[in-house]
Protein backbone atom coordinates (compact mmCIF):
# COMPACT_ATOMS: atom_id res chain seq x y z
CA UNK A 1 0.00 0.00 0.00
CA UNK A 2 2.67 2.38 0.90
CA UNK A 3 4.35 1.55 -2.51
CA UNK A 4 1.05 2.14 -4.29
CA UNK A 5 0.84 5.57 -2.31
CA UNK A 6 3.91 6.45 -3.36
CA UNK A 7 4.19 5.38 -7.41
CA UNK A 8 0.70 6.07 -8.58
CA UNK A 9 -1.51 5.97 -9.92
CA UNK A 10 -3.73 8.22 -7.53
CA UNK A 11 -6.89 9.92 -8.02
CA UNK A 12 -8.71 13.02 -6.60
CA UNK A 13 -10.71 12.27 -3.53
CA UNK A 14 -14.15 12.45 -4.17
CA UNK A 15 -14.86 14.67 -1.37
CA UNK A 16 -12.41 17.30 -3.31
CA UNK A 17 -14.00 19.85 -5.81
CA UNK A 18 -11.63 21.15 -8.03
CA UNK A 19 -10.97 24.08 -10.91
CA UNK A 20 -8.56 24.85 -13.19
CA UNK A 21 -8.39 28.55 -14.55
CA UNK A 22 -5.12 29.17 -16.65
CA UNK A 23 -1.86 27.83 -14.51
CA UNK A 24 -4.17 27.41 -11.56
CA UNK A 25 -5.57 24.79 -9.65
CA UNK A 26 -8.24 26.49 -6.96
CA UNK A 27 -9.95 23.24 -4.68
CA UNK A 28 -11.86 22.89 -1.51
CA UNK A 29 -12.67 19.72 0.44
CA UNK A 30 -16.40 19.40 1.23
CA UNK A 31 -17.23 18.05 4.51
CA UNK A 32 -19.53 19.63 7.44
CA UNK A 33 -19.47 22.30 8.01
CA UNK A 34 -18.49 23.26 4.73
CA UNK A 35 -16.86 26.60 5.71
CA UNK A 36 -13.14 25.67 4.68
CA UNK A 37 -11.97 27.94 2.33
CA UNK A 38 -10.14 26.56 -0.92
CA UNK A 39 -6.42 25.93 -1.46
CA UNK A 40 -4.64 27.21 -4.46
CA UNK A 41 -1.93 25.54 -6.24
CA UNK A 42 0.23 27.27 -8.52
CA UNK A 43 1.95 26.17 -11.30
CA UNK A 44 3.85 23.12 -10.57
CA UNK A 45 1.19 22.28 -8.39
CA UNK A 46 -1.23 23.24 -10.92
CA UNK A 47 0.57 20.45 -13.23
CA UNK A 48 1.17 17.71 -10.98
CA UNK A 49 -2.73 18.13 -9.79
CA UNK A 50 -3.95 17.88 -13.07
CA UNK A 51 -1.02 15.41 -13.79
CA UNK A 52 -2.30 13.21 -11.04
CA UNK A 53 -6.31 13.58 -11.98
CA UNK A 54 -5.50 12.01 -15.49
CA UNK A 55 -3.55 8.45 -13.63
CA UNK A 56 -0.55 9.84 -14.18
CA UNK A 57 2.04 7.59 -12.51
CA UNK A 58 5.03 9.33 -10.60
CA UNK A 59 7.85 8.17 -13.22
CA UNK A 60 5.09 9.52 -16.09
CA UNK A 61 4.74 12.89 -13.84
CA UNK A 62 8.81 13.21 -13.54
CA UNK A 63 8.99 13.44 -17.76
CA UNK A 64 6.60 16.52 -17.44
CA UNK A 65 9.53 18.52 -15.92
CA UNK A 66 13.14 19.20 -17.05
CA UNK A 67 16.15 19.03 -14.52
CA UNK A 68 17.80 16.58 -12.67
CA UNK A 69 15.14 13.41 -12.42
CA UNK A 70 16.27 12.26 -9.02
CA UNK A 71 15.41 15.77 -8.08
CA UNK A 72 12.57 15.96 -9.75
CA UNK A 73 11.10 12.83 -8.00
CA UNK A 74 12.14 14.19 -4.68
CA UNK A 75 10.01 17.18 -5.21
CA UNK A 76 6.77 15.21 -6.67
CA UNK A 77 7.04 12.34 -3.99
CA UNK A 78 7.00 15.72 -1.20
CA UNK A 79 3.96 17.27 -3.17
CA UNK A 80 2.19 14.10 -3.19
CA UNK A 81 3.09 13.04 0.22
CA UNK A 82 1.27 16.43 1.34
CA UNK A 83 -1.63 16.21 -0.78
CA UNK A 84 -2.05 12.54 0.46
CA UNK A 85 -2.00 13.53 3.97
CA UNK A 86 -4.67 15.83 3.81
CA UNK A 87 -6.58 13.29 2.22
CA UNK A 88 -6.84 15.39 -0.74
CA UNK A 89 -5.88 12.29 -3.24
CA UNK A 90 -5.74 8.37 -2.64
CA UNK A 91 -4.45 5.39 -4.22
CA UNK A 92 -5.90 4.29 -7.53
CA UNK A 93 -6.46 1.10 -6.48
CA UNK A 94 -6.87 1.40 -2.74
CA UNK A 95 -10.53 0.09 -3.51
CA UNK B 1 -2.15 28.59 0.77
CA UNK B 2 -5.90 29.49 1.25
CA UNK B 3 -6.38 31.24 -2.12
CA UNK B 4 -6.84 34.37 -3.11
CA UNK B 5 -10.31 33.51 -5.38
CA UNK B 6 -11.67 35.18 -8.69
CA UNK B 7 -15.15 34.92 -8.47
CA UNK B 8 -15.63 32.66 -11.36
CA UNK B 9 -13.61 30.08 -9.16
CA UNK B 10 -15.38 30.81 -6.30
CA UNK B 11 -18.76 30.17 -7.99
CA UNK B 12 -18.12 27.30 -9.40
CA UNK B 13 -16.62 25.66 -6.13
CA UNK B 14 -19.60 27.25 -3.83
CA UNK B 15 -22.14 25.10 -6.34
CA UNK B 16 -19.99 22.02 -5.67
CA UNK B 17 -20.29 22.87 -1.54
CA UNK B 18 -24.00 23.53 -1.46
CA UNK B 19 -24.54 20.61 -3.36
CA UNK B 20 -22.95 18.38 -1.16
CA UNK B 21 -23.79 20.45 2.18
CA UNK B 22 -27.58 19.73 0.76
CA UNK B 23 -26.67 16.17 0.20
CA UNK B 24 -26.04 15.18 3.96
CA UNK B 25 -29.67 16.24 4.61
CA UNK B 26 -31.15 14.71 1.68
CA UNK B 27 -32.81 17.65 0.99
CA UNK B 28 -33.82 18.15 -2.84
CA UNK B 29 -32.20 20.95 -4.68
CA UNK B 30 -32.27 22.06 -8.35
CA UNK B 31 -29.33 24.38 -8.86
CA UNK B 32 -30.43 27.45 -11.53
CA UNK B 33 -29.16 30.12 -13.44
CA UNK B 34 -25.23 31.10 -13.56
CA UNK B 35 -22.41 28.84 -14.72
CA UNK B 36 -25.05 25.79 -14.29
CA UNK B 37 -27.46 27.46 -17.43
CA UNK B 38 -24.10 28.38 -19.15
CA UNK B 39 -23.21 24.53 -18.93
CA UNK B 40 -26.35 23.68 -20.72
CA UNK B 41 -25.76 25.89 -23.37
CA UNK B 42 -28.63 28.14 -22.39
CA UNK B 43 -26.44 31.30 -21.39
CA UNK B 44 -23.23 32.49 -22.92
CA UNK B 45 -20.22 33.13 -20.15
CA UNK B 46 -20.95 35.52 -18.07
CA UNK B 47 -19.63 36.11 -14.25
CA UNK B 48 -21.90 35.14 -12.17
CA UNK B 49 -21.34 36.39 -8.24
CA UNK B 50 -24.17 33.89 -6.59
CA UNK B 51 -25.47 30.69 -6.71
CA UNK B 52 -29.00 30.01 -6.89
CA UNK B 53 -30.96 27.39 -5.74
CA UNK B 54 -34.44 26.19 -5.59
CA UNK B 55 -34.96 24.05 -2.14
CA UNK B 56 -37.75 21.56 -2.28
CA UNK B 57 -40.41 23.98 -0.29
CA UNK B 58 -41.20 20.90 2.14
CA UNK B 59 -37.28 20.89 3.53
CA UNK B 60 -36.84 24.80 2.73
CA UNK B 61 -36.84 25.88 6.74
CA UNK B 62 -34.56 22.24 7.86
CA UNK B 63 -32.39 23.25 4.88
CA UNK B 64 -32.18 27.04 6.14
CA UNK B 65 -31.38 25.34 9.77
CA UNK B 66 -28.73 23.24 8.08
CA UNK B 67 -26.39 25.86 6.67
CA UNK B 68 -27.24 28.18 9.93
CA UNK B 69 -25.73 25.21 11.74
CA UNK B 70 -22.61 24.95 9.76
CA UNK B 71 -22.04 28.40 10.50
CA UNK B 72 -23.21 30.06 7.09
CA UNK B 73 -24.34 33.70 7.98
CA UNK B 74 -27.42 35.26 6.32
CA UNK B 75 -26.66 38.32 3.81
CA UNK B 76 -29.70 40.40 5.12
CA UNK B 77 -28.56 40.03 9.00
CA UNK B 78 -29.06 37.22 11.18
CA UNK B 79 -32.38 38.54 12.54
CA UNK B 80 -33.80 38.48 9.30
CA UNK B 81 -36.33 35.86 8.39
CA UNK B 82 -36.64 36.44 4.53
CA UNK B 83 -39.37 33.74 4.12
CA UNK B 84 -41.51 35.59 7.16
CA UNK B 85 -41.52 38.82 5.29
CA UNK B 86 -42.77 37.14 1.85
CA UNK B 87 -39.06 37.04 0.29
CA UNK B 88 -39.20 34.01 -2.45
CA UNK B 89 -34.41 33.63 -1.74
CA UNK B 90 -33.00 33.69 1.41
CA UNK B 91 -29.25 34.82 0.96
CA UNK B 92 -26.45 33.52 2.68
CA UNK B 93 -22.58 33.63 2.25
CA UNK B 94 -20.07 31.39 3.56
CA UNK B 95 -17.58 33.22 5.55
CA UNK B 96 -14.51 34.13 3.69
CA UNK B 97 -16.12 33.60 0.50
CA UNK B 98 -17.11 36.20 -2.32
CA UNK B 99 -20.16 34.40 -3.93
CA UNK B 100 -23.74 34.78 -1.78
CA UNK B 101 -25.85 31.74 -2.29
CA UNK B 102 -29.36 32.25 -2.46
CA UNK B 103 -31.80 30.08 -1.29
CA UNK B 104 -35.40 30.13 -3.42
CA UNK B 105 -38.05 28.64 -1.65
CA UNK B 106 -40.41 29.31 -4.77
CA UNK B 107 -39.52 31.04 -8.32
CA UNK B 108 -41.59 34.52 -8.79
CA UNK B 109 -44.00 33.81 -12.13
CA UNK B 110 -43.99 30.21 -11.44
CA UNK B 111 -47.82 30.90 -10.40
CA UNK B 112 -48.84 26.95 -9.58
CA UNK B 113 -48.20 25.84 -5.82
CA UNK B 114 -44.41 26.05 -5.12
CA UNK B 115 -44.46 22.26 -4.34
CA UNK B 116 -46.24 21.01 -7.27
CA UNK B 117 -44.25 23.19 -9.39
CA UNK B 118 -41.32 21.42 -7.77
CA UNK B 119 -41.92 18.34 -8.22
CA UNK B 120 -42.73 19.16 -11.98
CA UNK B 121 -39.20 20.26 -12.16
CA UNK B 122 -37.63 17.65 -9.95
CA UNK B 123 -39.34 14.60 -11.82
CA UNK B 124 -37.24 15.93 -15.53
CA UNK B 125 -34.45 17.04 -13.45
CA UNK B 126 -30.65 16.42 -14.86
CA UNK B 127 -27.27 16.25 -13.82
CA UNK B 128 -24.08 18.86 -14.63
CA UNK B 129 -20.78 19.13 -13.73
CA UNK B 130 -19.32 21.72 -12.15
CA UNK B 131 -16.30 21.49 -10.12
CA UNK B 132 -15.77 17.83 -10.99
CA UNK B 133 -18.98 17.55 -8.82
CA UNK B 134 -22.51 16.26 -9.98
CA UNK B 135 -24.75 19.43 -9.40
CA UNK B 136 -28.74 18.88 -10.10
CA UNK B 137 -30.50 20.77 -12.30
CA UNK B 138 -33.60 21.52 -13.87
CA UNK B 139 -34.46 19.97 -17.85
CA UNK B 140 -32.51 22.67 -20.30
CA UNK B 141 -36.32 23.20 -21.44
CA UNK B 142 -37.17 23.71 -17.14
CA UNK B 143 -34.37 26.09 -16.96
CA UNK B 144 -35.30 27.98 -20.20
CA UNK B 145 -38.71 28.81 -18.51
CA UNK B 146 -36.68 29.56 -15.16
CA UNK B 147 -34.53 31.50 -17.39
CA UNK B 148 -37.53 33.69 -18.86
CA UNK B 149 -39.20 34.40 -15.88
CA UNK B 150 -36.00 35.78 -14.43
CA UNK B 151 -35.60 38.14 -17.05
CA UNK B 152 -38.76 39.53 -16.76
CA UNK B 153 -39.68 40.03 -13.21
CA UNK B 154 -37.63 43.02 -12.82
CA UNK B 155 -38.17 45.30 -16.25
CA UNK B 156 -41.73 46.95 -17.08
CA UNK B 157 -44.21 45.37 -19.42
CA UNK B 158 -42.80 47.89 -22.64
CA UNK B 159 -38.80 46.75 -21.87
CA UNK B 160 -39.57 43.39 -22.23
CA UNK B 161 -37.54 43.85 -25.67
CA UNK B 162 -34.51 43.79 -23.63
CA UNK B 163 -34.71 40.90 -22.52
CA UNK B 164 -35.30 38.94 -25.69
CA UNK B 165 -31.42 38.79 -27.05
CA UNK B 166 -30.46 36.61 -24.24
CA UNK B 167 -33.49 34.48 -24.57
CA UNK B 168 -33.71 33.92 -28.11
CA UNK B 169 -30.16 32.71 -27.51
CA UNK B 170 -31.33 29.75 -25.16
CA UNK B 171 -34.18 29.43 -26.84
CA UNK B 172 -31.98 28.50 -29.99
CA UNK B 173 -29.98 26.14 -27.82
CA UNK B 174 -33.55 23.86 -27.59
CA UNK B 175 -34.59 21.22 -30.28
CA UNK B 176 -37.72 20.97 -31.43
CA UNK B 177 -39.19 18.57 -28.59
CA UNK B 178 -37.52 20.62 -26.28
CA UNK B 179 -39.12 23.98 -27.45
CA UNK B 180 -42.52 22.06 -26.91
CA UNK B 181 -41.42 20.75 -23.37
CA UNK B 182 -41.26 24.68 -22.21
CA UNK B 183 -44.67 25.25 -23.42
CA UNK B 184 -45.70 22.22 -21.53
CA UNK B 185 -43.48 23.09 -18.42
CA UNK B 186 -44.88 26.63 -18.51
CA UNK B 187 -48.74 25.56 -18.38
CA UNK B 188 -48.06 23.18 -15.39
CA UNK B 189 -45.84 25.47 -13.35
CA UNK B 190 -48.03 28.50 -13.80
CA UNK B 191 -45.81 30.32 -15.83
CA UNK B 192 -47.27 30.04 -19.18
CA UNK B 193 -49.42 33.65 -19.02
CA UNK B 194 -46.23 35.48 -17.66
CA UNK B 195 -44.58 34.22 -20.19
CA UNK B 196 -47.35 33.86 -23.06
CA UNK B 197 -45.69 37.28 -24.93
CA UNK B 198 -42.68 35.72 -24.98
CA UNK B 199 -43.16 32.62 -25.87
CA UNK B 200 -45.41 33.95 -29.05
CA UNK B 201 -42.48 36.13 -30.06
CA UNK B 202 -40.12 33.42 -29.83
CA UNK B 203 -42.34 31.69 -32.55
CA UNK B 204 -43.77 28.88 -29.85
CA UNK B 205 -47.64 28.23 -30.10
CA UNK B 206 -48.65 28.64 -26.11
CA UNK B 207 -52.39 27.37 -26.62
CA UNK B 208 -55.42 28.28 -24.50
CA UNK B 209 -55.41 30.69 -21.64
CA UNK B 210 -54.47 29.70 -18.38
CA UNK B 211 -57.09 31.11 -15.98
CA UNK B 212 -56.27 29.16 -12.82
CA UNK B 213 -53.98 31.45 -10.86
CA UNK B 214 -55.36 35.27 -11.52
CA UNK B 215 -54.42 36.50 -8.39
CA UNK B 216 -51.19 35.58 -8.09
CA UNK B 217 -51.02 36.95 -11.82
CA UNK B 218 -52.22 39.94 -11.13
CA UNK B 219 -49.46 40.47 -8.39
CA UNK B 220 -47.03 39.00 -11.14
CA UNK B 221 -48.38 41.80 -13.37
CA UNK B 222 -48.61 44.61 -10.88
CA UNK B 223 -45.17 44.21 -9.76
CA UNK B 224 -43.76 44.72 -13.09
CA UNK B 225 -45.84 47.71 -13.47
CA UNK B 226 -44.13 49.01 -10.39
CA UNK B 227 -40.69 47.89 -11.02
CA UNK B 228 -38.52 49.27 -8.29
CA UNK B 229 -41.56 50.43 -6.22
CA UNK B 230 -40.47 49.05 -2.99
CA UNK B 231 -44.11 49.98 -2.06
CA UNK B 232 -45.50 47.81 -4.25
CA UNK B 233 -43.39 44.88 -3.06
CA UNK B 234 -43.97 45.23 0.03
CA UNK B 235 -47.86 45.65 -0.42
CA UNK B 236 -47.70 42.39 -2.20
CA UNK B 237 -46.23 40.59 0.55
CA UNK B 238 -48.77 42.19 2.71
CA UNK B 239 -51.44 40.43 0.56
CA UNK B 240 -49.64 37.42 0.51
CA UNK B 241 -48.83 36.95 4.39
CA UNK B 242 -50.69 35.19 7.31
CA UNK B 243 -51.71 37.62 9.66
CA UNK B 244 -49.63 36.13 12.23
CA UNK B 245 -46.30 37.21 9.89
CA UNK B 246 -47.60 40.62 9.02
CA UNK B 247 -46.15 42.59 12.07
CA UNK B 248 -42.48 41.52 11.17
CA UNK B 249 -43.43 42.51 8.04
CA UNK B 250 -44.66 46.12 9.05
CA UNK B 251 -41.34 46.28 11.11
CA UNK B 252 -39.29 45.27 8.51
CA UNK B 253 -40.66 47.70 5.99
CA UNK B 254 -40.46 51.00 8.20
CA UNK B 255 -37.85 50.11 10.45
CA UNK B 256 -35.44 47.45 9.56
CA UNK B 257 -32.63 49.08 8.42
CA UNK B 258 -30.68 45.92 7.06
CA UNK B 259 -33.58 45.84 4.69
CA UNK B 260 -32.84 49.33 2.87
CA UNK B 261 -30.89 48.62 -0.49
CA UNK B 262 -28.92 51.89 -0.49
CA UNK B 263 -26.20 50.54 1.75
CA UNK B 264 -25.67 46.20 1.80
CA UNK B 265 -26.58 45.05 5.29
CA UNK B 266 -22.67 45.34 6.32
CA UNK B 267 -22.47 48.58 5.92
CA UNK B 268 -25.54 49.26 7.61
CA UNK B 269 -23.80 47.17 10.23
CA UNK B 270 -20.83 49.23 10.66
CA UNK B 271 -22.76 52.65 10.16
CA UNK B 272 -22.69 55.03 12.77
CA UNK B 273 -25.98 55.53 14.94
CA UNK B 274 -26.90 59.23 13.46
CA UNK B 275 -26.49 57.52 10.19
CA UNK B 276 -28.85 54.50 10.71
CA UNK B 277 -31.53 56.78 12.72
CA UNK B 278 -31.78 59.14 9.49
CA UNK B 279 -31.68 55.76 7.04
CA UNK B 280 -34.65 55.05 9.18
CA UNK B 281 -35.83 57.95 8.87
CA UNK B 282 -35.81 58.05 5.05
CA UNK B 283 -37.22 54.97 5.27
CA UNK B 284 -39.92 55.42 7.06
CA UNK B 285 -41.10 58.29 5.36
CA UNK B 286 -40.25 56.66 1.75
CA UNK B 287 -42.62 53.80 2.85
CA UNK B 288 -45.35 56.00 3.92
CA UNK B 289 -45.55 58.18 1.34
CA UNK B 290 -45.66 54.96 -0.90
CA UNK B 291 -48.48 53.39 0.76
CA UNK B 292 -51.43 55.21 -1.21
CA UNK B 293 -49.64 54.68 -4.60
CA UNK B 294 -49.19 51.00 -3.82
CA UNK B 295 -53.00 50.95 -2.95
CA UNK B 296 -54.50 53.26 -5.43
CA UNK B 297 -52.16 50.79 -8.55
CA UNK B 298 -53.76 47.98 -6.70
CA UNK B 299 -57.47 49.31 -7.22
CA UNK B 300 -57.28 50.67 -11.23
CA UNK B 301 -55.85 47.02 -11.73
CA UNK B 302 -58.78 45.52 -10.30
CA UNK B 303 -60.87 47.99 -11.87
Amino acid sequence: METIGRTGPWVIDESVAWVHHDDRVVLVKLAPPFTALPLRLDATGAILWSAIAQGETLEELVTYFEGDPDEVRRGIIDFVTNVLAQGLIGPADRS
Amino acid sequence: MTAELTLAEATHLAHAVAARAMATEDIRVLFVKGPVAVSQGLRTGGLSSDVDILCDPARVRDAIDLVHEYGWTRYSGEQTDAMAIGMHATAFTIPGWPPTIDLHANFPGMLADPQSAFERLWAAHRIVRLAHHNIPAPAPADHFVILALHALRTLAPGEQTVAMAPLKTAWASLDPRERQDVVTTARETGALEPLREVLIELGAEPGPADDRFSTALAQWRRSREHVGDSAVVWLTRWEQARWRERPELVWRAFWDISMDNSRSPQEWELATRRARALGRLRRARRGLAGVPRAINGRREKRS
